[in-house]
């Protein structure tokens, strides 16, 4: 192992350029597509892509400023410093570069390709990103452990180089000569990672590689008898959907992230769709995962709707966040298109209301196929990103309008949300669903708002994730997080969350009252998955905005495990969460996944320190070396 | 009962005619109420047309509020007028109410909980009553619990306590801030107030909301004993200005200990402040009493079990310069058999009482303490997520956080009762009237003793005002407190001397106990640091030890705060001043301790129960004094045994065994030894001249 300043780069730079050329280094998505305020002061959504692109938002920034305390006035740019090799010295192995480029596998070093798969999308991550402020520090060794929930500037390390293999053998390839030469591999799907699970360990003493799956990217089979498609890892969501669309199939998995996440992605962390309830979790459309650890590939030897065959080793690989191996292949369940695909809407008098018609929705398991509840907050949130002047609110009032006079009126609009909907299926299932479930709304005293609503509260879905660049533009900071829990404890947990958030934000001297909203995302027989929006202003702010964050959130998480709430429904734990796994799985949960991952993994070559795996594997390198 | 249906007729009489608002036709039923009350009739014109000339409501002036500290709420109600104040001071919306008291019933009797434990109890074996009994049961409790909050009631209340109030307190004084202060939680619309005010006397029932209805807050809804309900219409009135009713025991009894949390829960859900007595019931003694936990508990699960993001407690110092009920409690300390609370006796109480002079009150409330902030660091909310919500169960952790809880709460309301002339007074007097066994005073001498104590408490006083103060104790401030207690003092002026009066030489125990009320408003002030120096007095290693021994000893006695204080900054001279107030506790303890030894007179090592153990030892207590060597009557008081009793049995020298209380012999001679070597020099002799004057050989000196 040898370390040097300036290796010889030589990438391969047709596959970093493909891909770089679209996608923000320092922000949300596509480099085409943002929010920005325009020289008359109006907030705009530039470019083609989505179906607010190009629209002017007459009322967000006044919304801004009265939700926020937003002022124009008060830029905060991403640094727009040139960076250099030199910024980010290189921790290299020769041996191991040498290896690979005589297997002629694609690879870069160059900074920019380095710095895109060094992170993820916390808000810590993307700031740092903004700021260029990643730094590796090597050879500290093992010794200089530190807890990483909050990484300073100088704390946090980029990867020093990126290979992109094409097929499953060669991913097999070079995780054998990780295993030879001593280097860290991180696997590296579509970046979207919002559990700092991409991120490098400060006190790595050798080479980390980023294995970037993005050249694994076919659909190498599909099965129309038995419903099944054999997807590589690589494969974005978005992509897929299209490729299996042109053939008549779905997969409808869906998260929100679906344009850039991909399946091995899905499967490391163990994505939740949109459209869960007709289709499924990721885990409950896996039928058959391939994944090249260490000591080779681990995999079933049948592809069946169910077995008996001790522990599920699936539920292993599901979750891994990238310490056990590569996932190279997945066989997942796909389904014909659906006949009719049909949106809704339903305004609740009160949050307590749409949790109650949820609920009962969920016991008499007529959900569609996403039903999702926004609080009170969200839904003014969401009427300010009208582009039109009043079309959302006038085409609210118009569907409603016989009710409008006896129903609305009585509406607090300081308490009232929105419940939009997605039906998919048969015309004559969906219009049966459709009537079930507006039928139990007005049980709860909701009523329904008409389509329009609820296909904008999708639309919007995609373009919410670009909000929080323009937010980091005018000093506001802000993150999403998210839980399960019990539904009766639901409500009292949304209230004591925002309760505690609005506490440690005074507490902290955070000088705007905050913006804490909720909504409950997904339902299940028992509970729900309830997503939290948080964001302050902090201008007048005396310490560093990201560090406050953190804290808040942290106290955020405290808050919902206290009230009966989970670790995470679909984000993982990563290094963001992990101060908590043991206390979730129990000491001896944890010690299990470590005796895995030591079997699996003895060198420690998958080091990216997630699932609280850090501390004991780099004690367990020590002693065999 | 039959008030209020008389009301209710009135305000159904009254709903057609010229009465469009609910305030005018307060007016009318207030003006009813008033010709019933018996008030002087020849007044009601007047006061109509005080009501009629000015329509337009009271409304508090904040501004003036701010730069004020405090505020003679006696003062302000003269220049308002009774009856405007009383129809006009609260509208519906300073006083929300979402919930009525009926619909808060269903809701609790509806409850997920109850169906829960009622289908618990029926899969027991041993539960012989079918499910409708279950349920008739729960609603038979309600019915005795529930309250029937009725703002018409509150103004009637307030008419009544605005004539006599007047009559018999010269200023009602109002910390502002503490107004202020509780304005600003009630803001805070989630989370909800509880009111947790010392209990001294049956005045205090009425004296917050009282305040809360002036300066336009929510009024409180207060737990109370069921004991009051025995009042015939007065358990009635109360339940109407928000009182609700619990059993003083119901450890056993699952499904009222059910209906009771999920009634409090429910109380929690409404907009109006709880408030209740956290040492259970009013102190005889006028010292704070150790906490009574079940309540608190209940109100905190609420907050443990998630359903609301905090709680804020208010702990409320109520201090009074006379007590109503002074002669009752000297009475029922000494054993005389408590008189059962009757309407009657109420009613031909006051008679007396209300032609008195009784003085001032003070009303302040303490730092708000924030039940999600003081359980932060002492339990895990986690622990119940893997069971049903229904089904919660208090942890140890939680109860001993309730515990602490409930300890801190009376560590603040003492320092919120006020360090009153008369309390330094009685102080004084209690010790010259020990000391000296005269009866009468020269005003100087005492005046100076008052001063020396006065700035002695001022200067280790926890509240900053009092600390900041220049307030002197001179002959003018011993004049006022004659006044205010000519039923046992009496100033000769000519002379300057100050007699007992002649009516209480002849039962000198009632006396002491009467000034030990006033003097144990102050007691606690000084105890903690009179404990700390006894300690002290030993080498290095062994004070730490003994002064935690002291602390568990008199842990029922003096409530000392767990923040540990700095009680080396007391003079010498100080010092002596404390220790001549705390003295007779330690006489007392002593006392009860060597009664508790084996070779003691008449004591038996087994007892039925405490109550039977403290009453014998008094009865022993009167005789050692009877030899008269020692003339601090206060020992024989109930309160002061029992809370040594229950100290020893803490200490494990009193064991339960098959329902006996047995007394450990070996443990009660440990403790008394080191107790006693504890004690200064002085104490000791005069144990051991009680002990020879009586028949008891109490302090061989081998023994010490
Ligand atoms: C705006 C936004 C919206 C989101 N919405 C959702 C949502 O609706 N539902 C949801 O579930 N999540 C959502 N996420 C989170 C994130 O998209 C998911 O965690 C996603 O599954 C990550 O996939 P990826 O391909 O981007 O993986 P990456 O971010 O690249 O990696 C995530 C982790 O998986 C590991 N990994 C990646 N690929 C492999 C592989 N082939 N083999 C082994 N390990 C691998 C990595 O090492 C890392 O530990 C969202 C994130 C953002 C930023």
């Amino acid at each position: 192992m040898s370390s040097s300043s300036s290796p010889e780069p030589t990438p391969d730079d047709r596959l970093s350029k493909l891909q770089r050329s679209q996608l923000k280094q320092n922000g949300w998505g596509y480099r085409d597509s943002k929010f920005i305020i325009s020289k008359d002061g109006q907030v705009e959504f530039v470019g083609g892509r989505y179906g607010i692109s190009g629209h002017v938002l007459t009322s967000f920034r006044s919304w801004m400023i009265k939700a926020l305390n937003i002022d124009l006035n008060f830029r905060t740019p991403p640094k727009t410093r040139a960076i250099t090799e030199e910024d980010y010295p290189v921790v290299q192995n020769a041996s191991f570069l040498a290896s690979v480029r005589k297997e002629n596998v694609a690879w870069s070093a160059s900074v920019e390709d380095r710095l895109f798969r060094a992170h993820g999308h916390t808000l810590a991550e993307i700031s740092l990103a903004r700021t260029g402020t990643f730094l590796r520090i090597p050879g500290t060794g093992f010794c200089t452990l530190r807890a990483f929930t909050y990484l300073s500037p100088t704390e946090v390390c980029i990867v020093d180089l990126v290979v992109w293999p094409r097929s499953h053998d060669e991913v097999l390839m070079i995780v054998q000569l990780a295993n030879k030469h001593n280097v860290v591999i991180i696997p590296f799907g579509g970046g979207t990672s919002v559990s700092k699970a991409l991120q490098c360990l400060p006190y790595e003493a050798r080479m980390i590689v980023s294995l970037d799956t993005s050249q694994m990217n076919c659909i190498l089979w599909v099965d129309d008898k038995n419903w099944m498609a054999c997807i590589e890892a690589g494969k974005t969501g978005q992509d897929l959907e299209n490729e299996l669309a042109q053939k008549g199939f779905c997969t409808g998995h869906e998260p929100d992230s679906m344009e850039f996440s991909t399946v091995g992605g899905w499967v490391a962390t163990r994505a939740s769709g949109m459209k869960k309830n007709i289709y499924g979790n990721i885990e409950d459309l896996v039928i058959h995962i391939r994944t090249v650890t260490s000591n080779g590939v681990i995999e079933k030897n049948c592809q069946v709707p169910r077995i008996s065959a001790g522990p599920d080793i699936h539920q292993f690989i599901l979750g891994s966040e990238g310490t056990l191996g590569v996932i190279t292949q997945v066989v997942l369940k796909i389904r014909p298109l659906p006949e009719v695909k049909k949106y809704g809407s339903l305004l609740f008098p009160s949050f307590e209301d749409g949790v109650a018609c949820l609920r009962q929705v969920s016991k008499g398991r007529c959900w569609p196929a996403s039903i999702r509840l926004v609080d009170n907050e969200q839904f003014r949130f969401a009427q300010a990103l009208k582009s039109e002047p009043s079309s959302y609110f006038q085409s609210l009032m118009n569907n409603c309008k016989k009710f409008y006079v006896t129903k609305v009126r009585s509406f607090d609009p300081e308490k009232m949300c929105v419940c939009t909907l997605l039906f998919e299926g048969s015309k004559d299932n969906v219009e049966k669903l459709e009537e079930e479930v507006y039928r139990m709304a007005g049980l709860h005293g909701g009523m329904a708002a008409g389509e329009a609503n609820g296909q904008r509260g999708y639309t919007l879905t995609f373009v919410i994730a670009y909000l929080r660049d323009l937010g980091l533009d005018y000093g506001v900071v802000s993150e999403s997080f998210e839980t399960s829990a019990p539904w009766d404890r639901i409500v009292d947990l949304c209230r004591n969350v925002k309760f505690r958030v609005k506490k440690e934000c005074l507490r902290l001297g955070v000088k705007h009252p905050p913006l804490i909203s909720c909504r409950v995302t997904q339902s299940y027989d028992t509970g729900a998955c309830v997503y939290f929006y948080f964001a302050f202003n902090y201008r007048g702010l005396k310490c560093d905005p990201v560090h406050i964050y953190e804290d808040i959130e942290n106290a955020a998480r405290d808050e919902i495990l206290a009230n009966g709430g989970s670790i995470s429904h679909h984000h993982g734990v990563g290094k963001l969460r992990s101060q908590w796994l043991s206390k979730t799985i129990s000491p001896q949960g944890v010690e299990t996944l470590r005796a895995v991952k030591c079997h699996l993994d003895p060198l420690n070559i998958f080091a990216a320190g997630n699932l609280d795996l850090a501390v004991s594997q780099s004690d367990n390198i020590k002693s065999k070396i | 009962m039959w008030i209020s249906s008389l009301i209710d007729v009135v305000l159904h009489w009254s709903k057609p005619y010229a009465v469009d608002d609910a305030a005018s036709r307060a007016q009318i039923v207030d003006q009813l109420l008033y010709l019933l009350a018996g008030l002087r009739p020849d007044r009601l014109l007047h006061h109509l047309i005080e009501v009629w000339s000015s329509k337009r409501a009271v409304s508090m002036d904040w501004t003036g509020i701010t730069t004020c500290q405090r505020q003679d709420l006696i003062e302000e109600l003269r220049s308002v007028g009774d009856f405007r104040w009383t129809v006009t001071t609260q509208s519906s919306s300073q006083n929300p109410s979402t919930i009525d008291s009926e619909e808060l019933k269903k809701r609790v009797m509806q409850s997920q909980r109850i169906s829960d434990v009622i289908w618990m109890l029926l899969v027991r074996k041993d539960e012989k009553r079918s499910e409708a009994e279950l349920q008739s049961e729960v609603r038979r409790i309600l019915e005795e619990m529930g309250h029937k909050y009725s703002i018409n009631y509150i103004r009637l209340m307030g008419l009544i306590l605005i004539k006599t109030s007047r009559r018999m307190y010269e200023h009602i004084w109002i910390d502002l801030r503490s107004v202020r202060l509780l304005k600003s939680l009630f803001e805070e619309k989630d989370v909800p107030v509880i009111l947790m005010p010392t209990h001294r006397s049956y005045i205090d029932f009425l004296l917050i909301s009282f305040v809360a209805f002036h300066y336009g807050l929510p009024l409180p809804l207060i737990a109370s004993g069921v004991d009051f309900m025995g009042m015939t219409g007065v358990g009635e009135v109360l339940r109407k200005a928000g009182a609700f009713f619990i059993r003083r025991t119901f450890a056993d009894d699952e499904l009222y200990r059910t209906v009771f949390a999920a009634y409090i829960y429910h109380i929690l859900h409404q907009p109006q402040p709880l408030e209740f007595f956290v040492e259970g019931t009013r102190s005889r003694s006028g010292k704070s009493l150790y906490p009574k936990f079940g309540l608190l508990q209940a109100a905190v699960e609420v907050y443990l079990a998630g359903r609301v993001p905090d709680i804020m407690i208010v702990p409320v110092g109520i201090t009074y310069e006379r007590t109503v009920e002074e002669s009752l409690f000297a009475k029922e300390l000494l054993g005389l058999p408590k008189p059962r609370e009757t309407t009657s006796g109420l009613l031909k109480a006051s008679q007396t009482v209300l032609t008195d002079n009784y003085g001032s009150i003070w009303f302040r409330c303490g730092a708000p303490i924030s039940v999600r902030d003081f359980m932060k660091k002492r339990v895990d909310r986690a622990v119940h997520n893997t069971s049903p919500r229904n089904r919660f169960k208090s942890t140890v952790d939680g109860s001993g956080a309730v515990r602490d809880l409930a300890l801190q709460v009376v560590a603040q309301q003492q320092d919120l009762i006020e360090i009153h002339d008369w309390a330094v007074l009685a102080s004084v007097l209690l010790n010259r009237l020990r000391t000296t066994g005269t009866t009468s005073f020269p005003v100087d001498e005492l005046v100076g003793g008052c001063q020396k104590l006065l700035s002695a408490l001022l200067l280790i006083s926890q509240t900053k005002d009092d600390r900041n103060s220049d307030r002197r104790f001179e002959a003018k401030n011993l004049i006022r407190c004659t006044k205010i207690h000519l039923n046992i003092l009496q100033l000769d002026s000519k002379q300057g001397t100050l007699w007992i009066q002649q009516s209480h030489l002849s039962d000198m125990r009632t006396l002491h106990l009467r000034l030990a009320h006033y003097r144990n408003h102050i007691v606690n002030l000084v105890a903690p640091s009179v404990l700390f120096r006894l300690a002290s007095e030993k080498s290095q290693v062994e004070s730490l030890n003994s002064f935690e021994f002291l602390k568990q000893l008199f842990s029922r006695e003096f409530v000392i705060p767990e923040i540990s204080h700095d009680y080396t900054n007391v003079s010498g001279e100080i010092h002596e001043l404390f220790s001549d107030m705390v003295e007779p506790f330690l006489v007392g303890y002593a006392m009860v301790l060597r009664l508790l030894q084996s070779d003691a007179v008449s004591v038996q090592t087994s007892f039925a129960s405490l109550r039977e153990l403290v009453k014998s030892l008094q009865g022993d207590m009167k005789k050692v004094l009877d030899a008269g060597v020692y003339c601090g009557f206060e020992i024989l008081s109930s309160d002061l045994i029992s809370n040594c009793v229950q100290a020893v049995k803490c200490l494990e020298g009193i064991s339960v065994q098959n329902g006996q209380f047995q007394i450990d012999s070996r443990i009660v001679d440990r403790i008394n030894l080191q107790f006693l070597s504890l004690l200064p020099l002085k104490i000791v002799f005069q144990l051991a001249d009680m002990s020879a004057s009586s028949d008891l050989h109490v302090y061989a000196s081998g023994k010490i």
